[in-house]
């Protein structure tokens, strides 16, 4: 049975502007020990996947449809206090500003010992030690339990909260863009330290990112969103051998290249979608270069063209066609047929 | 980048759009502001219409049906606030009393945002030897208690109402100029600033033409408690006595009903007038409180 | 730290040299007879001009400014006109009368206010909030000689529960100085003047704190608490109150100069014989030598009120380095 299986979850916004839909039909599996990357743009709706999940989300948002089971259990139905009995034992979070993300009047080590201390019963001694350990795994000095967060370096800080995450051996942690915020350097080495742990302790992980060569790096498998829906699905090796929906071979169009370097990088033209103001069919359809008639006037079902691995497209067939046409940058520079919101300011 | 920054250089139309909007917007939807605008208007009102308004002029003593001095009588249909021990009209008293307690808040207010804002402004913008100078100042202002130092002036000069308006704002406007002055070194830092600076603009210009509307509303927030410091420190004033004494004002006839003792009964000559003090800051209170959710955009409601 | 408060206590004696100054020139350069503040007007003309003489009254301003400052840094504050004692010794025992009054009150009125300020964040949106929001202003609306005079009206004269004024009855001799502040004679003249000024300053940090608290909800470290489980009394009072608690330490401190202003009236209405009382009375009679020491004495007070909050927020706020 998967650890976690997303089923057709909605997660709707209440507004000023009237209800708007960040997530729907969201749909995947995650079995015990793998790891997730979720990838896509601002806004796309993982950072709402991963608030619903945790039951975090704001006073406006709601889950309105689906089901989250996590070991059986539909998390979605679950009481505020059940709820909180799970958090950071079964699942735990590794946020993406470090820098905000630990209270600046107490030390790391209270932080942590305090949220071990919630779910366990153990002495305040023997939860310190555990601390260490934990620094120590993921190569701090465990003196640096006493200081406070402003007195330690960005990358300590989210290593420090990553520990923090690890502390009571939960079954699932979600990393909400953990290296976003850090320079290049210490963002490998970081990612390094995620690997290395994930396989030790044997956590199952979603790994949330916009950035694609990351998730290449760290993940099994890839959901890729836009717009609140999911567009494509895949295990990892395949999802590079053999993208198929059009937003993700723009993307991938859209990261450089380290064995071709003189290769063009090709973006794709125009804007994410205004989830107040939908069109009416696939929500990628006004940025699609392959976008038919039938793209913007009906929603896609995701159809699995391999083993786990599935596109949100009416044309799954032509993927192998859709992957030649885009390596081509006039594939994305020629507007598609009708009305949509293209290049220019 | 350049689109962005435009309107707020153009300051004229620029400063009425992120200033009236937002607050016209608030007020239609904050029901305590509302209240508190229209109690302000209420009071204002009373205080231009006050000598029509009052059935008796209130200075004057009168007589009951029988002759006597109408010394100390309950409310009634005559006197719906009851008299003084002298026989005097609380009720025409405290409508009276709404003009000096309105001249001393708007007016020093005034005075307060005035002196502050110019000095916050000086002293951010140029920053140095002469924000130091002007900070050290404020330091030492601030040490200096208010309602003491205004006694003790009243004690000294002719205490005027004149005076008592001079008193609070000489001290007043200590706080609005820290608070100002802080907002004006951030905005310094704005991108249109410093390219006016390149341009060429003159410190008077780049001081009053970029950066001051942009700390209007922040301004207007500090008058609004201004307002309310000044008025009650004009009735704490009165009220031990240090007031003008030929003008009525609520803390002058609380001062007489203390003075003369008659608080063990005259129950109706010390409520009113504490409750035209009291309701009128409430007025100043709930107004400035909206105006702070709109200068701080993270006190609104999602 | 140590160099800190030196440094702190060495602006402070620059600060009261210059409020000195201000004191100065206010009772000598304002309207008036320029020599009302020493002389006792009770003297004949021919002692008034001896001591004129003697003491260089006739001299020029900056010669008396020295000597002023000089008879200032001897502890020579004058001899008050109506006592007939230096002001020193009349003003000696009203200090502590004052600080009394305001600690007490100032704690209870912190004490509500913050609880109250994080309990009103917390209840976004409901009629509690809206409640309080009006209460907390209307305190803050209503002036304390005015809410003082109610509460005489309603404890001491109708109910007759509570002395009306004073610090002591009259004729009550106290064994100790224990029994001079903890007794309850003492403690039922304190009542009243205390709730009235607490009323009023427990506006301020109810406000602020919940203002703060709300500003404090959105941070990220917050959402992490949550993440963690935690409970909500916990999240509220450990880590979002102890961060929102900051700001309202340091408008506290610049409240305190507001509050002991203010405090003058509450002494006034409940003849509680503190500072702020004297100050108004000895005005009253033109004693300007115990006015203008008194005043002083006020000026000290909230720059060392200043200081002890400075460095209690230092304490809260490991961020914070004193420079």
């Amino acid at each position: 049975m998967a650890l976690l299986d997303v089923h057709d979850v909605e997660v709707t916004y209440r507004t000023k502007e009237g209800p708007l839909k960040a997530a729907e039909y969201v749909s995947f599996q995650l079995k015990k020990g793998d790891s997730l990357g979720l990838i896509g743009e601002s806004g796309c709706g993982k950072s709402t996947m991963a608030k619903a999940i945790l039951r975090l989300l704001p006073d406006n948002g709601q889950i309105s449809g689906g089901e989250i089971l996590f070991q059986g259990q539909d998390l979605a139905k679950l009481s505020p206090k059940e709820m909180r009995k799970l958090r950071w034992k079964e699942l735990s979070l590794v946020t993406q500003s470090a820098m905000n993300s630990l209270n600046p009047v107490y030390t790391v080590g209270a932080q942590i010992v305090e949220a071990i201390r919630t779910h366990e019963a153990i002495s305040r001694r023997r939860a310190w030690e555990r601390a260490e350990d934990l620094f120590r795994l993921v190569n701090i000095e465990p003196s640096h339990l006493t200081n406070h967060p402003h007195e330690l370096s960005g990358g300590m800080k989210q290593r420090a909260i990553i520990a923090m995450a690890l502390c009571l051996n939960p079954s699932l942690v979600i990393a909400d863009e953990p290296t976003t915020a850090l320079d290049v350097i210490v963002q490998d080495r970081i990612l390094q330290q995620i690997v290395r742990i994930q396989k030790e302790i044997s956590s199952s992980l979603i790994y949330i990112s916009h950035d694609i060569s990351v998730i290449a790096e760290t993940c099994d498998y890839v959901v890729v969103m836009y717009g609140g829906h999911v567009m494509e699905t895949a295990p990892v090796r395949e999802f590079f051998r053999h993208p198929s929906h059009p937003y993700s071979l723009g993307m991938q169009n859209a990261f450089p290249n380290l064995e071709d370097v003189d290769s063009e990088l090709i973006s794709i033209p125009g804007y994410p979608p205004d989830l107040l103001n939908l069109p009416p069919g696939c929500r990628f359809s006004p940025r699609c270069p392959f976008a038919d008639s039938v793209c913007q006037q009906k929603q896609p079902d995701l159809h699995f063209i391999g083993t786990q691995h599935g596109t949100r497209c009416h044309f799954p067939d032509r993927a192998e066609a859709f992957r030649a046409q885009a390596k081509l940058p006039e594939t994305w520079t020629e507007r598609p047929a009708q009305g949509q919101r293209g290049v220019g300011a | 980048m350049a689109v962005t920054t435009m309107p707020q250089t153009k300051s004229k139309s620029g400063f009425r759009r992120s200033l009236l909007e937002p607050f016209l917007d608030f007020v239609r939807r904050d029901r305590l502001a509302l209240i508190g605008i229209l109690i302000i208007v209420s009071f204002t009102l009373i205080a231009v219409f006050a000598p029509f308004l009052a059935p008796h002029d209130p200075r004057d003593m009168l007589r009951r049906e029988d002759g006597t001095l109408a010394r100390l009588d309950p409310p009634s249909l005559r006197h719906p606030f009851g008299t003084t021990n002298l026989g005097r009209d609380v009720f025409s008293q405290v409508l009276i009393g709404t003009r000096a307690a309105l001249l001393v808040g708007f007016l020093a207010a005034f005075f307060v945002t005035l002196i502050g804002t110019n000095i916050g402004i000086i002293a951010g913008y140029y920053g140095g030897w002469v924000d130091s100078l002007l900070m050290r100042l404020v330091d030492i202002l601030y040490a200096i208690p208010l309602i003491p130092f205004v006694i003790i002036m009243m004690a000294l000069v002719e205490p005027s109402i004149w005076n008592v308006i001079w008193g609070i704002s000489l001290l007043t406007w200590r706080t609005v100029a820290r608070i100002i002055r802080s907002q004006v070194l951030s905005v310094s830092q704005r991108p249109y600033v410093k390219a006016a600076r390149m341009a060429g603009c003159s410190d008077f210009r780049i001081m009053y033409y970029h950066i001051a509307p942009n700390i209007l509303p922040l301004a207007l927030l500090e008058m609004a408690f201004a307002v309310g410091w000044a008025i009650t420190a004009e009735a704490s004033v009165s009220f031990v006595g240090f007031g003008d004494p030929t003008v009525i004002s609520w803390g002058q006839i609380l001062h007489m009903v203390f003075l003369t003792g008659a608080i063990r009964t005259a129950w109706w000559w010390v409520i009113p007038p504490g409750l035209a003090i009291a309701l009128l800051l409430i007025g100043v209170f709930f107004t400035a409180r909206s105006l702070e959710e709109v200068v701080n955009p993270r006190l609104r409601r999602r | 730290m140590r160099k800190y408060i030196v440094r702190r206590l060495v602006q402070m004696i620059i600060g009261l040299f210059l409020v000195a100054s201000v004191t100065f020139l206010m009772f000598r350069l304002l309207p008036g007879d320029p020599t009302a503040s020493l002389l006792d007007p009770a003297f004949t003309v021919e002692i008034r001009e001896t001591i004129i003489e003697r003491f260089g009254l006739n001299e020029p301003i900056h010669v008396q400014y020295i000597h002023y400052l000089q008879s200032l840094v001897q502890g020579d504050f004058g001899r008050s006109f109506y006592y007939r004692r230096p002001s020193l010794e009349v003003l000696g025992d009203k200090i502590w009368n004052t600080l009394i009054l305001m600690l007490s009150s100032m704690i209870i009125a912190y004490g509500i206010g913050v609880i109250g300020g994080m309990i009103l964040s917390w209840k976004r949106g409901s009629k509690i909030e809206w409640g309080g929001i009006t209460l907390g202003l209307f305190l803050r609306s209503a002036p304390m000689f005015w809410t003082g005079m109610l509460l005489i009206m309603l404890f001491a004269f109708n109910l007759g529960w509570l002395p009306h004024s004073g610090m002591r009855t009259p004729g009550y001799e106290a064994a100790t100085t224990f029994a001079k502040f903890f007794s309850v004679d003492f403690l039922r003249h304190l009542l009243l003047p205390m709730i009235t000024a607490s009323l009023y300053f427990l506006g301020t940090p109810l406000l602020i704190m919940r203002n703060t608290m709300l500003e404090t909800h959105g941070e990220d470290y917050i959402e992490l608490s949550r993440a963690k489980g935690l409970s909500e009394w916990r999240i509220m009072i450990l880590h979002a109150g102890r961060n929102a608690l900051l700001p309202v330490i340091t408008a506290g401190a610049l409240f305190l100069g507001q509050a002991l202003g203010g405090q003058v009236v509450v002494e006034y209405v409940f003849g509680w014989p503190g500072l702020g009382r004297e100050i108004v009375l000895s005005a009253q009679r033109h004693d300007y030598p115990v006015a203008q020491t008194a005043f002083l004495f006020l000026a000290f007070m909230v720059m060392l009120m200043n200081l002890v909050a400075d460095l209690f927020y230092s304490y809260l706020d490991p961020r914070v380095k004193l420079k």
